[in-house]
């Protein structure tokens, strides 16, 4: 009997294929944590905060 | 499994936009949980919202000349997706719940197959959210976040319908761009009660984020194919228009479970992958 996540549809041997999405989930999960980091050590940050306590005019149709 | 659901989605999309008193004054949340970004589409200037939209902050940034290059937010939708996938979009996003809520209302029902109209999505995402906010500026060299100006219909129903019932001088404000806006609305919320979940399927960029997550996120539809006698079952009642029997990790797939519930012989299953693999060592 077999189990097959929908990762693994992927070609060719499962296990392969299965270290290779593990090895990329973690790539992209460590990557999207550095982003967030960087992005708030270049003050992306500021940049959202101030969109998102001000009523957006776009967002309602005024601006 | 669909009550249990919708309870969970209606849960968590109130508590993304509790702030009450923003409804009683017409005003909106000030705070600093406003830096931090909420997974579905939900816009910030929803009085009630804590968070910030995802769509509406990476648009921000694009805006910005002096930032351009996102990686805060692309960072924290990246970590969602690659956390989830479309699991946001099918628990936790509460404009896809008030499809869902209106695809209830008793009437003559739509169904569409698979259909290239999907990729209109990414069209979207490509357009309206990374190259106009990107490269169309004003003399200042400000650019506008043109999904929400020109599209958005989360935006017209979370913010500017109650900002402006609150609001004289907002209201006195709103011209011919609100009147398209609520056009879309009105077309949305109406094809909602005959088709499920149209926004979803072929307009949100947000969902088309996700999408691209579903093959490789932590979060998982997985199907045995021993078990599976390919019945059609899950097609049936997927209103998605996946086939999780040849394809669960469709970027079409929100993950709402229907099909596991309904598979007569517990061949799909949704959860991690950490536990699918301690099962096939065992059963291995
Ligand atoms: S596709 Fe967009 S609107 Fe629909 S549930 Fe996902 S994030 Fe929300
Ligand atoms: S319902 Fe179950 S058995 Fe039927 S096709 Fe889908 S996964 Fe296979
Ligand atoms: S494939 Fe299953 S989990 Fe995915 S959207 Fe369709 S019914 Fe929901």
């Amino acid at each position: 009997m077999s189990s097959r996540a929908c990762w693994q549809t992927f070609p060719p041997g499962r296990s392969t294929v299965s270290t290779r999405v593990r090895v990329l989930q973690v790539f992209l999960l460590v990557l999207a944590t550095l982003g967030i980091v960087a992005g708030a050590m270049n003050g992306e940050v500021r940049t959202v905060i101030t969109k998102a306590i001000n009523v957006c005019l776009q967002c309602i149709g005024i601006g | 499994m669909t009550l249990r659901r919708t309870a969970f989605q209606g849960v968590t999309g109130i508590l993304q936009n509790s702030w009450f008193t923003g409804f009683l004054r017409g005003r909106i949340w000030r705070g600093s949980s406003k830096a931090v970004c909420i997974p579905g589409l939900n816009c910030y200037s929803c009085p009630g919202a804590w968070g910030s939209c995802p769509i509406g902050s990476l648009q921000a940034v694009f805006n910005r000349a002096s930032d351009r290059i996102s990686m805060y937010v692309a960072g924290l939708i990246g970590l969602l997706g690659i956390v989830l996938g479309r699991l946001v979009c099918g628990w936790l996003c509460p404009f896809g719940l008030i499809q869902e809520l209106l695809y209830r209302i008793r009437s003559r029902k739509v169904r569409i197959g698979p259909t290239r109209l999907r990729f209109l999505k990414y069209a979207v995402l490509a357009v309206l959210v990374i190259l106009m906010p990107l490269l169309v500026r004003d003399r200042f060299g400000v650019g506008d976040p043109w999904f929400c100006k020109l599209v958005c219909p989360a935006g017209t129903l979370e913010a500017a319908l109650p900002l402006l019932a609150l609001n004289a001088s907002l209201r006195g404000a709103a011209g011919w761009l609100f009147v398209w806006k609520a056009s879309l609305l009105v077309a949305t919320l109406a094809a909602s009660v005959v088709m499920y979940r149209p926004f979803c399927r072929f307009v949100c960029p947000l969902g088309a984020i996700y999408g691209l997550f579903n093959r490789v996120s932590f979060v998982q539809l997985t199907l045995n194919e021993d078990t599976c006698t390919h019945c059609g079952a899950c097609v049936a009642v997927c209103r998605m228009a996946v086939d999780p029997s040849h394809d669960p990790a469709s970027a079409e797939c929100i993950r709402c479970s229907d099909c596991v519930a309904v598979c007569p012989v517990h061949a799909l299953s949704l959860g991690l992958p950490s536990a699918q693999r301690k099962q096939r060592t065992v059963i291995d």
